[in-house]
């Protein structure tokens, strides 16, 4: 196992790389998941950013105004071209209502006299289900103003006091009794940005750490006078690429425990140990791909530039950056033939759950096996380059 | 006659330089074929999937007793799941146990449960409390509560508005109505969409990756960089000018890489730039500067290997591109966040600010706040540059 230590020792002594890909993406997923936060058991209502532009100033339009910036998280937003772009562009407010001059009056005769009913403008980003959200809940606000000043003869001082007393009947609103013994949301995200350090981090580790051992490299000639069997030689080589897969897994999965450790704190560690082992499978597919760079004696820049392109790909067609469920049908037939599609689908899965049934664990024994299929095949690949580039 | 032997041996340089930026295979895929790649994988992607304003078809579940005031709800409950664009899709449940484990698994967003004596119930599940669809089953069963709320109130407050045979059911169809009209204002100069950030965020993360040409091309004339740095440091073009051919190419092959992006994002991805194409390339023009400044800054800091600089680079690209929003929906919510609460953080990072030019090329009417993007990456590489060069003027007597 002379060579199996030296090639690993080689490569893990390439503590630049290592910073790089593996303590770097951890702080990236950790970063992203302490972002995104742990589930909540209590039911929070969305409140979407929100400003008005009022240019009426009536009492009618003031308590619309009231009503929209209650209702969402409200946002300042002067009355220029400018900043209603500014707002739309970024999403800095989801929902801008535009209260017209003379609204308060017009709905007033509209109500009592049958004239035209006065139009309110809306202006929403690109974040469109909120916007119609927040329109849904101010169109329901007016219709209550329009229905009292239309069955009453209340002055609209009163129509806007009764309105904001109705408002107060809400539905109560519970949650399931569930167990949530599953794993928190934030650790998901955090595994899910571990695919990319576990697919390209370990590729350019093994493709950049053993270039040393390359046959082009005077280090290969001298290994090879040394009178070990060139199948024990490459089997050897091949073994240190799969540790190497499996040290960048177990660095990555120590981590994120230690930095999730608040969060997981309530979670079933059946369910934690299960996620880990659709990732050491894509450790070992980073692994394989490291070893066919290798073996094709890809170095520097051009290693770096396949790893991070292989994995920001694949990770971007295997839904770690953009949901599965938002991909269309052509899409997702192809991603499917990606190794990282079923790591983030068998995650997806794991942390639906709330305990580790014989029939999840099947689901993911089934996937990883998937995974490994990506694996065998790439080594394969990089066995016969590396062995045909060694003869010539 | 030395003005044009000068710019002879200027453009020669130049030449040389840009094989061997050229040659270099990591650059040329990083730097041409990666921005291509990712547009595509972008583009197959979001392919079809616009996030349009319209709600259709929430999933609820209703559990009722068949009580009066259980089918009050139910009905009203009815009238929105009715027609082709009906706001819910309510799925009748014959008791809690069931309608809870459907809402568990995923089938329905929640379940409503009506029972006589009992004031209606919303029940969400607890993995997933707080969407967007659950906001609306509650708008609806909100509005229910208050139309009969409203009509106490009315009672209570001026009962002879209500003493007319028929007053209560006309109150409570008026109040239950669809009467207030509002409209879809358009203010962008044309319609955004969450994924064109994608787009802009990779513009921003290219832009970056092409320090790697100038990091290149410092590092290879730099008398610590390279056996063939050192010869070129006593070589008879002076080491100003060697650098100075370096940074032209370096920025001629950035600018060249991110226009070729960029019309491939235009004329293939079909991302929008507002009709203003000419003033994108001249936004490519900065980004390249910005990217040479990179480089160069990376190439002149003293006493590290060119490998340890490779990997700033590459840490330098990752970091700063992520709170640019490339990497999916947490890194947009950590740009929106940034955005509003540091953004000193963010007017300082390239990336991001490479993004906002485009962005605000596209989408506002004001060509201003384009201009002070480009002017932000103006003064970023200039502070880049300046820093850069108090690193080489340190380096060259220590080295030579």
């Amino acid at each position: 196992m002379h060579i199996f230590k030296l090639a690993g020792r080689v490569a893990l002594r390439h503590r630049g790389l290592l910073a790089l890909y593996v303590l770097m993406m951890a702080a990236f997923g950790f970063l992203m998941a302490s972002y995104v936060g742990d589930d909540t058991s209590s039911y929070q209502e969305t409140r979407p950013t929100v400003a008005v532009i009022d240019r009426d100033g009536s009492e009618l339009s003031g308590a619309l105004a009231d009503f929209v910036l209650g209702a969402g998280t409200p946002v300042e937003l002067p009355d220029t071209a400018y900043a209603l772009q500014d707002a739309a562009a970024k999403d800095l407010a989801t929902y801008v209502l535009v209260i017209p001059e003379g609204y308060g009056d017009a709905l007033v005769r509209a109500a009592r006299e049958g004239d035209a009913m006065p139009i309110l403008e809306r202006s929403v980003s690109f974040q469109g289900a909120q916007g119609s959200l927040m329109d849904e809940h101010v169109r329901a606000f007016a219709q209550r103003l329009f229905a009292l000043l239309e069955c009453t003869d209340a002055a609209p001082s009163e129509v806007v006091s009764w309105a904001a007393e109705a408002q107060s009947a809400r539905v109560e609103v519970g949650v399931t009794e569930s167990p949530t013994t599953g794993i928190p949301l934030g650790y998901l995200v955090f595994m899910q940005f571990s695919t990319y350090a576990l697919f390209g981090g370990t590729a350019v580790l093994i493709a950049c750490g053993m270039r040393s051992l390359a046959s082009d490299q005077p280090v290969h000639a001298r290994l090879r006078a040394a009178g070990i069997p060139e199948a024990s030689r490459e089997a050897q080589q091949a073994l240190a690429c799969l540790g190497i897969g499996a040290a960048v897994w177990a660095a990555m999965g120590v981590l994120g425990v230690l930095w999730c450790s608040g969060s997981l704190g309530g979670s079933d560690p059946m369910l934690i140990a299960l996620a880990q082992v659709p990732l050491l499978a894509l450790a070992c597919v980073g692994a394989a791909y490291g070893y066919l760079l290798w073996g094709l004696g890809a170095k520097g820049d051009a290693v770096h530039a396949a790893g991070n392109m292989g994995s920001m790909v694949l990770t971007f067609l295997g839904g770690t950056w953009v949901s599965q469920a938002s991909m269309g049908a052509a899409v997702t037939a192809v991603a499917r033939l990606t190794p990282i599609w079923w790591v983030i689908h068998a995650l997806s899965e794991v942390y639906a759950a709330t305990e580790a049934t014989g029939e999840l664990v099947a689901s993911v024994a089934a996937q990883t096996g998937l995974v490994l299929l990506f694996a065998a095949a790439i080594a394969v690949a990089g066995a016969a380059i590396a062995r045909a580039r060694a003869r010539a | 006659m030395n003005v044009s032997n000068g710019l002879r041996t200027a453009l020669r340089l130049v030449r040389f330089d840009l094989v061997q930026a050229l040659r270099n295979r990591g650059i040329v895929i990083w730097v041409m074929v990666f921005p291509i790649l990712l547009s595509t994988v972008f583009m197959f992607m979001f392919d079809g999937y616009e996030s349009g304003e319209a709600i259709a078809g929430v999933p609820v579940g209703l559990v009722e007793d068949d009580s009066s005031e259980a089918r009050g709800l139910a009905e009203a409950l009815e009238g929105v799941s009715r027609g082709e664009d009906a706001l819910l899709d309510v799925t009748p449940y014959a008791d809690e146990g069931e309608a809870a484990l459907a809402a568990d698994a995923g089938d329905i967003c929640a379940y409503v449960v009506a029972q006589e004596g009992e004031d209606p119930r919303m029940v969400v599940p607890a993995r997933s409390a707080g969407g967007t669809d659950q906001a609306i089953v509650q708008i609806v069963l909100d509005r229910y509560l208050q139309v009969s709320e409203a009509i106490e109130v009315v009672a209570e407050k001026e009962p002879s508005a209500l003493a007319s045979p028929g007053a209560v059911e006309e109150l409570a169809v008026s109040l239950s109505g669809d009467d207030i009209v509002s409209e879809h204002i358009s203010v962008l100069r044309t319609q955004s969409s969450e994924f064109s950030r994608y787009y802009y965020a990779m513009l921003g993360f290219s832009s970056l990756m092409g320090a790697q040409v100038a990091l290149l091309l410092v590092i290879s004339k730099r008398a610590d960089g390279s056996p063939a740095g050192m010869r070129r440091q006593v070589s008879a073009a002076g080491p100003a000018t060697q650098l100075a051919s370096g940074l032209v190419t370096s920025w001629i092959v950035v600018f060249c890489c991110l226009v070729v992006s960029l019309v491939y994002i235009r004329m293939v991805a079909g991302v929008s730039l507002g009709g203003r194409e000419g003033l994108a390339v001249a936004a490519c023009a900065a980004c390249a500067l910005v990217s040479c400044a990179i480089g160069t800054f990376i190439g002149a800091i003293p006493r590290l290997s060119s490998e340890t600089k490779d990997v700033i680079c590459t840490v330098l690209t990752m970091g700063l591109s992520l709170p640019a929003g490339l990497f999916g929906t947490p890194s947009q919510r950590l740009c929106d966040w940034l955005s509003a609460n540091f953004p000193l953080v963010q007017l300082a990072n390239p990336a991001v600010q490479v993004g906002e030019a485009f962005y605000r090329l596209t989408f506002y009417d004001s060509l201003a706040p384009f201009a002070g993007s480009l002017a932000t990456l103006v003064g970023i590489s200039a502070a880049l540059f300046a820093v850069a060069a108090l690193f080489m003027r340190r380096q060259r007597y220590a080295y030579l």
